[in-house]
């Protein structure tokens, strides 16, 4: 806890609250400053229950679909003698990063109108819970998987004396990892209910859609918001419920995934186990992929995509890059303090960080323009300085989670030695702490570069004239029709994300190694 | 009863055994010894049924079981740091083994006490292993491994975060159960002082080869290697 010196800390949390929490208040004080709406809003018309219906469905099928692919695909990597592991693992986690607008446009090119006659029509419920589902499942998988890391294999093996293996998984493994696969289900669950982009395009309306509706068309604020508290405090629940279940457990694997003990052979199943997992894999990323090449067609599209939207893309980048760096730098103070203050601090700092899960984006988009559109802030409201704070309200909670999980690994020995001999904060922090948790800095970044860069619900609400990004642009083409140009640009984007995916993955046979070493 | 043939073993590429042999007696205590990283806690996992051989043959009772799941192999395995389930009571713990199909509840509940009173655990039953010393921690994973009545007890340095004399007076309930149940136990340790009353043959492993196996007088009176003259701290004056 003495690493940085206290003002640190205070200013980081300060510049948290201003950033992430204030938005929030603002837009709730100003909505319960009308107590008409309130009462409109709090009473459940049949409007009201369709949404709820809807949006309950929609959470509630994606946590159906993702258990039951996400699941069985993290137990069959760290489980089994399943071939291709390494390569399974790295493409089961890349579909969170495709944003899912992205494959909803490319599944609605393969089953839409334009596309295969397909008895099942991509548009309602099940298509928004089947893409949904193809986008979200790695939560499962990516907890599942961390749960499993964390698990000392002697546990299971002293079982296994006495049982065989599944029993074992079902009587042992199962319930000593339930707070991990319960954190990658609410994860699901609120992104899934907190979406915009796919329900809106395979027309269904769901709250965020409604929000949208209320805000854009009637530029009504305080109905907007209001329509949002029960999937608000519902989603906060959720969020401090999963805090309780995972209290400080690692949410991700900072060191790469070292070789699972007690594997089960999977003998004369290999082949289905193989045929699962390429299936997974081919229904949310190669399928996708192939059909936005399809649909972007020849080179030229993608030089005519160029020239329409390079002021888009290089606004994307350069954007995503700041945001992802204030992001990480805000994060470490946080992610150390949940990690190494007293209790009651840590829980506070931990509680807090995890609110912006909770948030749905429109809702946060609403609360940036009531906070900052005012003369005197022009300079954030009018400036792509709006468009950061919205990045960093929106993942900063990403980033705090890995950064906290890598400091959590680091023994405190190491940081009590450096304070034995160096005086100097600066010092020990440059010289001991941050070559320490360097993964978790590098992933962190990475994590929120790439979510940064293909967000679109918030931005779509605070973006200032002539600051628009290219999720933005894909989004405005998506409507005038421009389908080709919508396509390239889908894959430019794709292109954009998955290039420092690629280093991750790099990375992280680096760091193991010098784990190993 | 037990035999390693040419067990050789990699892990990640990186040898871990080679080409280990030895036999134990049914009824005998062997003690493995060897500096951490040798090799010894693999030797128990290939026993136990955790990891297969690359090359050579595990029998056990004449019987090769290299393929062989644990639970079939009736082998009881008290491990280092214990691996008490944190999310089940000392009952539980204990009492998992115990097949409902194969064992009434009123016959689990004997085997449960039974066992809690030969190690000296009549209390706390009803306690996880977060709420139990050190002590009765190490009472309980042996109860656990002992409950099915196994004919082979593996025990992976069981004793080493203990205090001395707590060390000696589990060493003490680990020899008397030992003697009295006549199981085989093979007992992986670090620390020759551990030996002296466990081992009745020791076999002692570094860099994964067995470098001299015999009874403990044979291998302080007569080391046959440099290392197992260090390592066996006896001093010859030449």
């Amino acid at each position: 806890m003495n690493l940085l010196p206290k003002s640190i800390y205070i200013v980081s949390l300060i510049v948290f609250f201003i950033i992430v929490l204030s938005p929030l208040l603002v837009m709730f004080a100003d909505a319960f400053i009308s107590s008409d709406n309130l009462s409109k809003a709090l009473l459940l018309d049949m409007r009201q229950l369709a949404l709820l219906k809807n949006s309950l469905a929609i959470g509630g099928g994606t946590v159906f679909f993702s258990l039951l692919i996400g699941l069985p695909l993290a137990f069959l990597i760290a489980k089994t003698d399943l071939p291709l592991r390494r390569f399974f693992l790295f493409f089961s986690f890349l579909p969170i990063f495709i944003p899912a607008y992205i494959t909803a446009i490319s599944w609605e090119k393969l089953l839409g109108p334009s596309g295969i006659n397909f008895p099942i029509k991509i548009y309602g419920l099940g298509g928004v819970i089947f893409i949904l589902g193809l986008s979200y499942f790695p939560f499962v998988t990516l907890l599942t998987l961390t749960g499993l890391h964390s698990l000392d294999a002697k546990l299971e093996e002293a079982a296994a004396l006495a049982y065989p293996r599944l029993k074992v998984l079902k009587d042992i493994t199962l319930p000593l990892i339930f707070p991990y696969i319960c954190s990658g289900v609410i994860f699901t669950f609120i992104f899934s209910v907190s979406n915009y982009g796919v329900p809106d395009l395979l027309r269904v309306i769901t709250y965020p859609v409604e929000i949208f509706i209320q805000f854009s068309a009637f530029y009504d604020f305080s109905r907007a918001t209001l329509l949002a508290l029960p999937l608000v405090a519902f989603t906060l629940l959720l969020v401090l419920l999963q805090r309780h279940f995972m209290d400080k457990k690692s949410y991700i694997t900072i060191s790469g995934y070292r070789r699972f003990l007690f594997q089960i052979q999977l003998g004369r199943y290999k082949i289905v186990a193989v045929t699962f997992s390429t299936l997974v894999l081919l229904f949310s990323v190669i399928i996708p992929l192939i059909m936005l090449l399809i649909g972007a067609g020849s080179i030229t599209s993608y030089t005519a995509a160029f020239k329409t939207a390079h002021r888009q893309i290089i606004n994307s980048v350069v954007l995503a890059c700041i945001s992802a760096t204030l992001i990480t730098i805000l994060s470490f103070p946080i992610g150390y303090l949940i990690q190494r203050a007293k209790k009651m601090t840590s829980i506070i700092a931990d509680s807090i960080s995890v609110i912006p899960f909770a948030i749905p984006p429109a809702i946060l988009g609403i609360g940036l323009i009531r906070l900052w559109n005012r003369p005197v802030t022009n300079i954030i409201y009018k400036t792509f300085w709006v468009i950061i704070f919205a990045h960093i309200a929106r993942f900063i909670a990403f980033s705090v989670r890995v950064i906290s999980s890598n400091i959590s690994q680091i023994h405190t020995n190491m940081e009590e030695a450096a304070s034995l001999v160096c005086k100097n904060w600066g010092k020990r922090l440059f010289r001991v702490i941050l070559p320490l948790t360097k993964p978790g800095l590098l992933y962190g970044w990475i994590i929120c570069f790439a979510l940064s860069i293909g967000e679109l619900e918030t931005t779509l609400l605070v973006t200032p004239a002539g600051e628009a990004t290219l999720p933005i642009r894909i989004y405005t083409l998506m409507h005038y029709g421009a389908h080709k140009l919508v396509f390239s640009l889908c894959v430019i984007l794709i292109l954009i994300i998955f290039l420092p995916l690629g280093i991750i993955f790099f990375a992280s046979r680096k760091f193991k190694k010098q784990g190993a070493q | 009863m037990i035999e390693l043939v040419n067990i050789c073993k990699s892990i990640n590429g990186k040898k871990i055994l080679d080409r280990v042999s030895f036999k134990v007696d049914k009824g005998q205590r062997m003690v493995i010894l060897g500096p951490s990283g040798s090799g010894k806690t693999t030797i128990l996992r290939l026993i136990a049924g955790f990891e297969t051989p690359d090359k050579g043959e595990i029998k056990i009772n004449g019987e090769c079981v290299n393929t062989l799941a644990p639970y079939k192999r009736n082998i009881g395995m008290v491990f280092q740091d214990l691996a008490l389930w944190p999310h089940m009571s000392v009952k539980e713990n204990i009492g998992f083994g115990l097949d409902p199909k194969r064992f009434s509840k009123r016959d689990r509940e004997k085997k449960i006490k039974e066992i809690l009173d030969s190690v000296g655990l009549t209390r706390h039953t009803v306690c996880y292993p977060a709420q139990l010393s050190g002590g009765e921690q190490q009472r309980v994973a042996l109860a656990r491994a002992l409950v099915l009545e196994p004919k082979i007890l593996l025990l992976d340095e069981p004793l080493s975060d203990l205090d001395l004399q707590l060390r000696e007076e589990l060493q003490k309930v680990i020899l008397e159960l030992q003697q009295r149940l006549k199981i085989t136990a093979i007992y992986v340790t670090h620390n020759q002082v551990e030996v002296g009353l466990m081992a009745e043959q020791i076999v002692v492993i570094n860099e994964g080869k067995v470098e001299q196996k015999g009874s403990p007088e044979e291998l302080y009176n007569n080391p046959q290697t440099e290392f197992i003259k260090k390592f066996m701290r006896i001093q010859i004056r030449e």
